[in-house]
Protein backbone atom coordinates (compact mmCIF):
# COMPACT_ATOMS: atom_id res chain seq x y z
CA UNK A 1 0.00 0.00 0.00
CA UNK A 2 2.96 2.32 0.99
CA UNK A 3 4.21 1.27 -2.78
CA UNK A 4 0.83 2.74 -4.22
CA UNK A 5 0.73 5.82 -2.70
CA UNK A 6 4.27 6.48 -3.37
CA UNK A 7 3.49 6.34 -7.10
CA UNK A 8 0.55 8.15 -6.35
CA UNK A 9 0.26 10.12 -3.57
CA UNK A 10 -3.85 11.49 -4.65
CA UNK A 11 -5.09 7.84 -5.49
CA UNK A 12 -6.88 7.36 -2.27
CA UNK A 13 -8.69 10.77 -2.73
CA UNK A 14 -9.50 9.99 -6.50
CA UNK A 15 -12.52 8.39 -7.88
CA UNK A 16 -12.35 5.01 -9.98
CA UNK A 17 -12.29 7.05 -12.93
CA UNK A 18 -9.18 8.85 -12.44
CA UNK A 19 -7.51 5.30 -11.53
CA UNK A 20 -8.57 4.23 -14.56
CA UNK A 21 -6.51 7.12 -16.46
CA UNK A 22 -3.73 6.63 -13.82
CA UNK A 23 -3.80 2.36 -14.85
CA UNK A 24 -0.66 2.79 -16.82
CA UNK A 25 0.82 4.25 -14.09
CA UNK A 26 0.03 1.79 -11.65
CA UNK A 27 0.89 -0.81 -14.39
CA UNK A 28 4.35 0.55 -14.56
CA UNK A 29 4.90 0.63 -11.13
CA UNK A 30 3.48 -3.07 -10.44
CA UNK A 31 6.45 -4.01 -12.88
CA UNK A 32 9.04 -1.83 -11.61
CA UNK A 33 7.92 -3.50 -7.66
CA UNK A 34 8.25 -7.20 -9.97
CA UNK A 35 11.22 -6.58 -11.02
CA UNK A 36 12.74 -5.63 -7.73
CA UNK A 37 11.65 -8.73 -6.70
CA UNK A 38 13.12 -10.63 -8.95
CA UNK A 39 16.43 -9.00 -8.65
CA UNK A 40 16.00 -9.38 -4.46
CA UNK A 41 15.17 -13.13 -4.95
CA UNK A 42 18.37 -13.15 -6.92
CA UNK A 43 20.52 -12.26 -4.79
CA UNK A 44 18.86 -14.97 -2.02
CA UNK A 45 19.54 -17.82 -4.42
CA UNK A 46 23.51 -16.68 -4.84
CA UNK A 47 25.63 -19.86 -3.76
CA UNK A 48 27.04 -19.15 -0.44
CA UNK A 49 31.13 -19.12 -1.22
CA UNK A 50 32.63 -22.28 1.11
CA UNK A 51 35.74 -21.92 3.24
CA UNK A 52 36.98 -24.72 4.62
CA UNK A 53 39.00 -23.70 7.02
CA UNK A 54 36.34 -22.29 8.90
CA UNK A 55 34.64 -26.08 8.63
CA UNK A 56 37.38 -27.42 10.80
CA UNK A 57 35.15 -26.19 13.91
CA UNK A 58 32.03 -27.55 12.44
CA UNK A 59 32.86 -31.60 11.56
CA UNK A 60 32.95 -32.74 14.34
CA UNK A 61 29.36 -33.57 14.02
CA UNK A 62 30.63 -35.89 10.86
CA UNK A 63 33.99 -37.56 11.64
CA UNK A 64 31.77 -39.47 14.42
CA UNK A 65 30.55 -41.57 11.72
CA UNK A 66 31.87 -40.25 8.03
CA UNK A 67 35.98 -40.62 9.27
CA UNK A 68 35.73 -43.85 10.96
CA UNK A 69 36.56 -46.55 8.52
CA UNK A 70 34.45 -49.26 8.39
CA UNK A 71 31.33 -47.57 10.38
CA UNK A 72 27.28 -48.75 9.23
CA UNK A 73 24.41 -47.40 8.93
CA UNK A 74 22.08 -49.97 9.86
CA UNK A 75 18.57 -49.33 8.24
CA UNK A 76 16.70 -50.27 6.48
CA UNK A 77 20.05 -52.11 5.18
CA UNK A 78 23.07 -52.55 6.67
CA UNK A 79 25.61 -50.53 4.98
CA UNK A 80 28.73 -48.09 4.78
CA UNK A 81 28.14 -44.72 5.30
CA UNK A 82 29.55 -43.30 2.24
CA UNK A 83 32.62 -41.79 1.67
CA UNK A 84 32.42 -38.30 1.56
CA UNK A 85 35.85 -37.20 1.20
CA UNK A 86 37.26 -36.37 -2.45
CA UNK A 87 33.29 -35.99 -3.14
CA UNK A 88 32.80 -32.79 -5.88
CA UNK A 89 31.48 -29.69 -3.20
CA UNK A 90 28.73 -29.00 -5.37
CA UNK A 91 27.30 -32.51 -5.02
CA UNK A 92 27.70 -32.64 -1.22
CA UNK A 93 25.63 -29.20 -1.16
CA UNK A 94 22.74 -31.23 -3.23
CA UNK A 95 22.86 -33.77 -0.50
CA UNK A 96 22.77 -32.07 2.48
CA UNK A 97 19.95 -29.46 1.23
CA UNK A 98 18.22 -33.13 0.03
CA UNK A 99 18.25 -33.91 3.80
CA UNK A 100 16.94 -30.48 5.11
CA UNK A 101 14.26 -30.09 2.41
CA UNK A 102 13.08 -34.11 2.81
CA UNK A 103 13.81 -34.81 -0.72
CA UNK A 104 16.45 -37.56 1.05
CA UNK A 105 15.68 -38.70 4.29
CA UNK A 106 17.92 -40.33 7.47
CA UNK A 107 17.08 -39.84 10.70
CA UNK A 108 20.88 -38.64 11.41
CA UNK A 109 21.85 -36.67 8.69
CA UNK A 110 17.80 -34.81 8.60
CA UNK A 111 18.58 -33.67 11.64
CA UNK A 112 22.20 -32.18 10.94
CA UNK A 113 21.03 -30.93 7.68
CA UNK A 114 18.60 -29.07 9.43
CA UNK A 115 21.00 -27.43 11.63
CA UNK A 116 23.42 -26.41 9.41
CA UNK A 117 23.33 -23.16 7.66
CA UNK A 118 23.74 -22.29 4.30
CA UNK A 119 27.07 -21.11 5.45
CA UNK A 120 27.77 -24.54 7.14
CA UNK A 121 26.91 -25.92 4.13
CA UNK A 122 29.31 -23.95 2.03
CA UNK A 123 32.09 -24.88 4.11
CA UNK A 124 31.57 -28.29 4.87
CA UNK A 125 31.36 -29.26 1.10
CA UNK A 126 34.38 -27.34 0.40
CA UNK A 127 36.30 -29.03 3.27
CA UNK A 128 35.06 -32.69 2.71
CA UNK A 129 35.77 -31.87 -1.24
CA UNK A 130 39.45 -30.20 -0.87
CA UNK A 131 40.04 -33.80 1.71
CA UNK A 132 41.83 -36.42 -0.09
CA UNK B 1 43.55 -90.09 -2.18
CA UNK B 2 41.21 -88.64 -0.42
CA UNK B 3 42.81 -85.71 0.93
CA UNK B 4 43.56 -85.17 -2.93
CA UNK B 5 40.07 -85.09 -3.68
CA UNK B 6 39.17 -82.85 -0.79
CA UNK B 7 41.64 -80.29 -1.84
CA UNK B 8 40.57 -80.48 -5.71
CA UNK B 9 36.97 -79.73 -4.43
CA UNK B 10 38.42 -76.78 -2.32
CA UNK B 11 40.24 -75.66 -5.72
CA UNK B 12 36.65 -76.58 -7.61
CA UNK B 13 35.21 -74.36 -5.56
CA UNK B 14 37.48 -71.09 -5.39
CA UNK B 15 37.69 -70.92 -8.75
CA UNK B 16 33.81 -70.91 -8.76
CA UNK B 17 33.73 -68.17 -6.39
CA UNK B 18 36.23 -66.24 -7.88
CA UNK B 19 34.32 -66.22 -11.40
CA UNK B 20 31.24 -65.96 -10.18
CA UNK B 21 32.27 -62.51 -8.71
CA UNK B 22 34.27 -61.66 -11.86
CA UNK B 23 30.43 -62.06 -13.76
CA UNK B 24 28.98 -59.88 -11.44
CA UNK B 25 31.13 -57.04 -12.00
CA UNK B 26 30.90 -57.86 -15.88
CA UNK B 27 27.12 -57.58 -15.14
CA UNK B 28 27.28 -54.87 -13.40
CA UNK B 29 29.06 -52.83 -16.27
CA UNK B 30 26.57 -54.41 -18.51
CA UNK B 31 24.08 -52.33 -16.38
CA UNK B 32 25.98 -48.98 -16.49
CA UNK B 33 25.78 -49.68 -20.10
CA UNK B 34 22.53 -50.45 -21.13
CA UNK B 35 21.38 -47.64 -18.83
CA UNK B 36 23.59 -45.39 -20.20
CA UNK B 37 24.62 -43.84 -16.53
CA UNK B 38 27.74 -42.66 -17.89
CA UNK B 39 25.39 -39.90 -20.01
CA UNK B 40 25.69 -38.03 -16.58
CA UNK B 41 28.34 -39.36 -14.12
CA UNK B 42 31.25 -40.00 -16.79
CA UNK B 43 32.23 -42.66 -18.93
CA UNK B 44 35.07 -43.06 -15.87
CA UNK B 45 31.84 -42.77 -13.26
CA UNK B 46 34.34 -39.90 -11.33
CA UNK B 47 34.07 -37.11 -14.18
CA UNK B 48 30.10 -36.10 -14.27
CA UNK B 49 29.08 -33.98 -16.34
CA UNK B 50 27.87 -31.69 -13.64
CA UNK B 51 29.43 -30.91 -10.60
CA UNK B 52 26.01 -30.79 -8.72
CA UNK B 53 26.25 -35.01 -9.52
CA UNK B 54 28.24 -37.13 -7.45
CA UNK B 55 31.98 -39.11 -8.09
CA UNK B 56 30.53 -42.96 -7.99
CA UNK B 57 33.84 -44.72 -8.78
CA UNK B 58 35.47 -46.48 -5.85
CA UNK B 59 32.34 -45.04 -3.38
CA UNK B 60 31.30 -48.38 -0.69
CA UNK B 61 29.38 -51.12 -2.80
CA UNK B 62 27.29 -51.43 0.00
CA UNK B 63 26.38 -47.32 0.05
CA UNK B 64 26.04 -47.24 -3.20
CA UNK B 65 23.62 -50.26 -3.66
CA UNK B 66 21.45 -48.86 -0.27
CA UNK B 67 20.97 -45.59 -2.49
CA UNK B 68 19.53 -46.83 -5.57
CA UNK B 69 17.35 -48.96 -3.46
CA UNK B 70 16.57 -45.39 -1.81
CA UNK B 71 15.82 -44.06 -4.91
CA UNK B 72 13.27 -47.48 -5.59
CA UNK B 73 11.53 -46.79 -1.92
CA UNK B 74 11.08 -42.93 -3.27
CA UNK B 75 9.68 -43.73 -6.21
CA UNK B 76 7.18 -46.27 -5.16
CA UNK B 77 5.93 -43.71 -2.93
CA UNK B 78 7.53 -45.15 0.61
CA UNK B 79 7.61 -42.58 4.16
CA UNK B 80 9.88 -40.49 4.47
CA UNK B 81 10.40 -42.78 7.71
CA UNK B 82 11.58 -45.54 5.49
CA UNK B 83 15.00 -43.84 4.30
CA UNK B 84 13.64 -42.52 0.63
CA UNK B 85 15.38 -40.64 -2.12
CA UNK B 86 12.61 -38.39 -4.19
CA UNK B 87 14.72 -37.90 -7.38
CA UNK B 88 12.81 -37.93 -10.51
CA UNK B 89 15.47 -38.78 -12.84
CA UNK B 90 17.23 -41.34 -10.38
CA UNK B 91 13.82 -42.91 -9.28
CA UNK B 92 13.11 -43.44 -13.03
CA UNK B 93 16.12 -45.13 -13.85
CA UNK B 94 16.42 -47.13 -10.51
CA UNK B 95 12.57 -48.63 -10.40
CA UNK B 96 14.34 -50.67 -13.97
CA UNK B 97 16.71 -52.14 -12.07
CA UNK B 98 16.41 -56.02 -9.96
CA UNK B 99 17.78 -56.59 -6.98
CA UNK B 100 20.94 -58.78 -9.02
CA UNK B 101 21.27 -55.42 -11.27
CA UNK B 102 21.62 -53.42 -8.06
CA UNK B 103 23.92 -55.13 -6.41
CA UNK B 104 26.46 -56.11 -9.87
CA UNK B 105 26.59 -52.37 -10.67
CA UNK B 106 27.39 -51.38 -7.33
CA UNK B 107 29.90 -53.53 -7.20
CA UNK B 108 31.15 -52.41 -10.56
CA UNK B 109 31.24 -49.51 -9.51
CA UNK B 110 33.05 -49.68 -6.17
CA UNK B 111 35.89 -51.25 -8.54
CA UNK B 112 36.22 -48.65 -10.44
CA UNK B 113 39.19 -46.40 -9.55
CA UNK B 114 38.12 -42.54 -7.68
CA UNK B 115 39.60 -40.14 -5.84
CA UNK B 116 36.71 -40.85 -2.90
CA UNK B 117 38.58 -41.58 1.22
CA UNK B 118 37.47 -42.25 4.31
CA UNK B 119 39.16 -39.25 5.90
CA UNK B 120 38.50 -36.63 8.76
Amino acid sequence: MKLFKFMSPNLKRSGSASIARRLPQVFAGLAMAASCAFASSGLAAEPAVGNAEAAKAKVSMCIGCHGIPGYRASFPEVYSVPKIAGQNAAYLQVALRAYASGERTHLTMDAIAKSLSDQDIADLSAYYAKLK
Amino acid sequence: MKHLKLALCGFVVMIGSGLAQAADLKAGKASWEKLNCASCHGADAKSPIMPAYPILAGQHADFLAHALKAYQRGAAGAPASANVRKNAVMGAFAVQMSKQDVENVAAWLASQPGPLAVRR
